[in-house]
């Protein structure tokens, strides 16, 4: 899937300002962006939901046109809230929309898939009756029913409690992994991302602040580490004297506390050992969200 | 694909309860001024047709069912507008509102099919309201008056229709009130492209109907010159079938305006729909 100079005014402002990125197979591609960062107009743009003010959407091949966008019929999305149709039972709305997808309803499919986004005895309840997680678990299946290639989540963990968010963030690594799924998934939560895309893309007042593998823009930021050592002489002496001696921000009596990137950790380690200190933890303290505002607020 | 979406449409349609209103207050209605009829009708006929009894020897069974459904549908055919706007100005507005436009439309779904099947689902709605006013009101007034010959009262002249020529004229009357209500509905389908909420296009339908329907029948010069091209001025064209002889060329004409507003109301739907963003 590729976006290429995409870009959406409403009036005199500029929501999407020559977005262009691309989406490989098989990716879960992380869109990150505070709120009112453009991230749902982008979205929407790619599902054709939206008319670019100029660029263009294509999706597996095929451009995305809002009058004919046959395309979706390979594409999933939830976009924002889980809207639903609030007198329709489960099974009901999956029936329907499989129809809208071109396919007949499949009761087998059907039934596994309620099983599989963990709504099993609820088939034949009215959505009125579902709670925010259950709504958007319902939405997830909606959007597979068609066992589309590539699935678009904007937000997906939004409002839902701390269990609802782990149970989506399972759910989501699910389609990426055991299904093989491309997944688009936008969020304003930098750790959300961290933890589930291979790719991702910050998107800042409609434009695109920076791209790539999310290992890699991570290290390339500092972070903080925090070692926590058996120590009763005091401070460690021997690291004002090491090389990391100009990293070091902290270093009190059983604890030293470094700014680094990520990926010097493990020489840190060996280093530690090395000096035979005892050390009971290593713990990165990455300050993400310092780097996301850095970036975010720059544009 | 077409059918798919149609039986989408229309189940969603008839599974809401609000749909089942309209047929609800339509049979109250229908029973009300039967009831009443049934209690008090001789009065009303004597009212009525006060000038004619002092000329003419009037014999028979006159308040008979065929009679009472005239009655029932001039009366309700003004109301049930206000029924399908309630529907109709629901399709495209009412799936905003719920935020189920986007979810719709993220399916590979045209619009101009969505629009088409919505409406076509909206006509299917308004023809089971029209055969439901047609079958209640006319088995239930023919149960309780019995048959006869019609007498229908007109400003300038009393039509007499025996019996036996009555049923044609009902099927056809029936016929061309769903034309018109199907104006109704693709000018409330119009009206919810708008929309982000179901209000606004119920409330405006209604607002365009009432005014265009007292200038239709406000007797002023100034507005003669409008009437013909005003589709309420023609909603009333199913009464030409109870006309003797029956004009089919007014029929026709009527018809061909009502026709050529639904075209307009649903060439302008495809084409708002097509261009417009979908943000709600």
């Amino acid at each position: 899937m590729a976006a290429e100079g995409l870009s959406k005014h409403f009036g005199d402002f500029r929501a999407v300002h020559d977005l262009s990125f691309q989406v490989s197979r098989g990716q879960i591609y992380g869109f990150l962006g505070p709120n009112g960062a453009g991230k749902s107009t982008s979205l929407r743009m790619l599902l054709g939901l939206i008319h670019p003010s100029s660029g263009s959407v294509t999706m597996l091949g095929q451009k995305v046109d809002p009058r004919h966008n046959g395309v979706l019929g390979k594409a999933g999305a939830i976009i924002e809230r889980p809207d639903l149709y609030k007198y329709l039972s489960a099974t009901e709305h999956l029936r329907m929309f499989s129809r809208l997808s071109g396919i007949k309803p499949d009761t087998a499919r059907i039934t596994s898939l309620l099983q599989w986004v963990g709504l099993q005895g609820w088939e034949k309840v009215p959505v009125r009756q579902f709670s925010l997680g259950m709504k958007q678990r319902l939405a997830i299946a909606l959007s597979l029913v068609h066992d589309p290639e590539i699935i678009i989540l904007d937000e997906p963990t939004n409002g839902l409690d701390p269990q609802g968010i782990a149970d989506m963030r399972a759910l989501i690594r699910q389609l990426a992994g055991e299904l093989g799924k491309t997944v688009l998934l936008s969020s304003h939560l930098l750790h959300e991302v961290e933890q589930l895309a291979d790719h991702m893309l910050i998107l800042s007042k409609g434009e695109k602040v920076v791209e790539g593998a999310v290992k890699e823009l991570l290290d390339r930021t500092r972070m903080r580490v925090e070692v926590r050592y058996l120590d009763h002489a005091g401070p460690l002496q021997a690291i004002a004297q090491s090389a990391w001696a100009n990293m070091v921000t902290r270093n009190e009596t059983g604890l030293v506390e470094l700014e680094m990137k990520e990926s010097e950790i493990p020489a840190l380690n060996q280093w530690l050992v090395d000096q035979a200190v005892q050390v009971f933890s290593i713990i990165p303290r990455q300050s993400l969200e310092a780097y996301f505002l850095s970036l975010t607020q720059s544009v | 694909m077409m059918l798919a979406l149609l039986r989408t449409e229309l189940f969603k349609i008839f599974k809401r309860p609000r749909t089942f209103i309209s047929f609800g207050l339509i049979t109250a209605v229908i029973l009300i001024i039967e009831l009443a009829l049934y209690v008090d009708g001789e009065k009303f006929l004597a009212f009525a047709s006060q000038g004619l009894t002092a000329q003419f020897d009037i014999q028979g069974n006159i308040l008979n069912g065929y009679l009472i459904t005239f009655i029932i549908l001039q009366t309700l055919l003004i109301h049930v507008p206000l029924l399908i706007a309630l529907v109709c100005g629901d399709l495209l507005a009412g799936e905003a509102n719920m935020g189920t436009l986007r979810l719709l439309l993220s399916k590979p779904v045209s619009r101009t099919k969505l629009v088409f099947t919505k409406l076509l689902a909206g006509w299917v709605y308004v023809f089971a309201l029209l055969v439901w006013l047609a079958v209640a009101g006319l088995l239930t007034a023919i149960l309780l008056f019995g048959k006869g010959d019609m007498m229908v009262l007109k400003s300038t002249e009393v039509v007499i229709i025996p019996m036996t020529d009555v049923a044609w004229r009902y099927v056809l009357a029936f016929g061309f009130a769903s034309v018109a209500m199907c104006t109704i509905a693709a000018l409330a389908m119009f009206l919810s492209v708008f929309g982000e909420n179901a209000i606004g296009p119920i409330v405006t339908t209604m607002g365009i109907v009432v005014v265009l329907t007292i200038l239709s029948t406000l007797e002023i010069p100034l507005f003669n010159t409008i009437k013909p091209y005003l589709f309420t001025t023609h909603m009333v064209g199913w009464k030409g079938f109870f006309d003797m002889p029956v004009n089919y060329g007014a029929i026709g004409f009527s018809l061909a305006v009502l026709l050529g507003y639904t075209a307009l109301f649903v060439l302008a739907t495809i084409w708002i729909f097509n261009r417009k963003d979908i943000l709600s």
